[in-house]
């Protein structure tokens, strides 16, 4: 328990590096909600060894934390909306046990550009926002399979570095 | 099946993960269709703040609109029947990026300043009215 919530530290603080990290690396297509997203690798490693409650907890700490610090107050409600919607679909999916974990991962991106752009529609309170979804979707998709690739293969690694019990 | 690290580190890919791939992919490829051919040529420039219509301008009669709202500024240009935003205070500038549009299917977004600037045809709609 006290090394999980220890951990979970560890983690929390490399999810708000990830997300600092990210902002320094140009991904301008245009399109406004098109990111990497770095820091879902944290949240997904964490979910995969730490457990649903840690990872959802280190997911809100670094929205509302990364949401100060680097894009303020109108930040965390596109994160916080992108970042619940892709955390609850890439808990049922794995909770299927259907699916690996880039396809977990893959899902996780789509939804959060889904999530974003919803709020998105609700705070310029226009729909015709929607026309960005189909961009959305595939970036959500591509940059979701690459973050699934790179967790599950520094789940191993950190398996046997960390003691986790 | 993917190895991607030397040591002979395994991500295995199953059945559900193409599956649902192909979903995603089939969405994102359907939407673009759906925008793609459903969008006509314009003839109205509208341009909303915050949801709210701040104006609306003749695609076709060369202007450049100063839209000014909650202390923010974006400036509309309408030139040879398309428009665009030429400079903007919102801190991304990706409403500059985004180009001239002059097609009901496209849109320029300013998500900082909340201003939507849309194309309009002769009966008012969007791609939801093309069939009309």
């Amino acid at each position: 328990m006290a090394k999980k919530v220890s951990i979970s530290g560890i983690f929390a603080t490399l999810a708000l590096i990830f997300s600092y990290i990210e902002r320094l690396i140009p991904l301008d297509i245009g399109v406004p909600g098109v990111k990497l997203g770095l820091s879902n690798i944290i949240v997904i490693i964490a979910l995969y060894t730490l457990g649903t409650k840690y990872a959802l907890g280190i997911n809100v700490f670094r929205i509302f934390i990364g949401g100060l610090l680097f894009s303020g107050v109108f930040g965390i409600a596109y994160s916080l909306a992108g970042g619940l919607l892709s955390f609850a679909v890439m808990y049922g999916l794995k909770k299927t046990q259907l699916f690996s974990i880039v396809g977990v991962s893959m899902a996780g991106g789509v939804f959060h550009n889904i999530g974003q752009i919803l709020m998105a529609a609700l705070v310029i309170s226009n729909v015709k926002i929607m026309l960005y979804m189909p961009v959305l979707i595939i970036s959500g998709m591509i940059t979701g399979i690459l973050i699934g690739i790179l967790s599950g293969n520094l789940i191993k690694p950190l398996k046997k570095i960390l003691v986790w019990s | 099946m993917l190895n991607s690290f030397r040591n002979g580190t395994f991500i295995m890919i199953k059945k559900a993960d193409i599956v649902l791939a192909f979903i995603l992919m089939l969405a994102g490829i359907a939407s673009s269709v759906f925008l793609i051919y459903g969008g006509a040529a314009g003839e109205t420039v509208k341009i909303t703040v915050n949801g709210a219509i701040y104006g609306t301008y003749d695609l076709n009669k060369d202007e450049i609109v100063d839209v000014k709202a909650n202390s923010h500024y974006n400036i509309v240009e309408i030139k040879d029947g398309k428009a665009f935003i030429t400079d903007a205070d919102c801190p991304d500038k990706l409403c500059i990026r985004q180009g001239a549009i002059d097609n009901t299917s496209q849109t320029i977004v300013c998500l900082p300043n909340k201003v939507v600037i849309e194309i309009i045809g002769p009966d008012n709609g969007g791609p939801d009215s093309y069939s009309s």
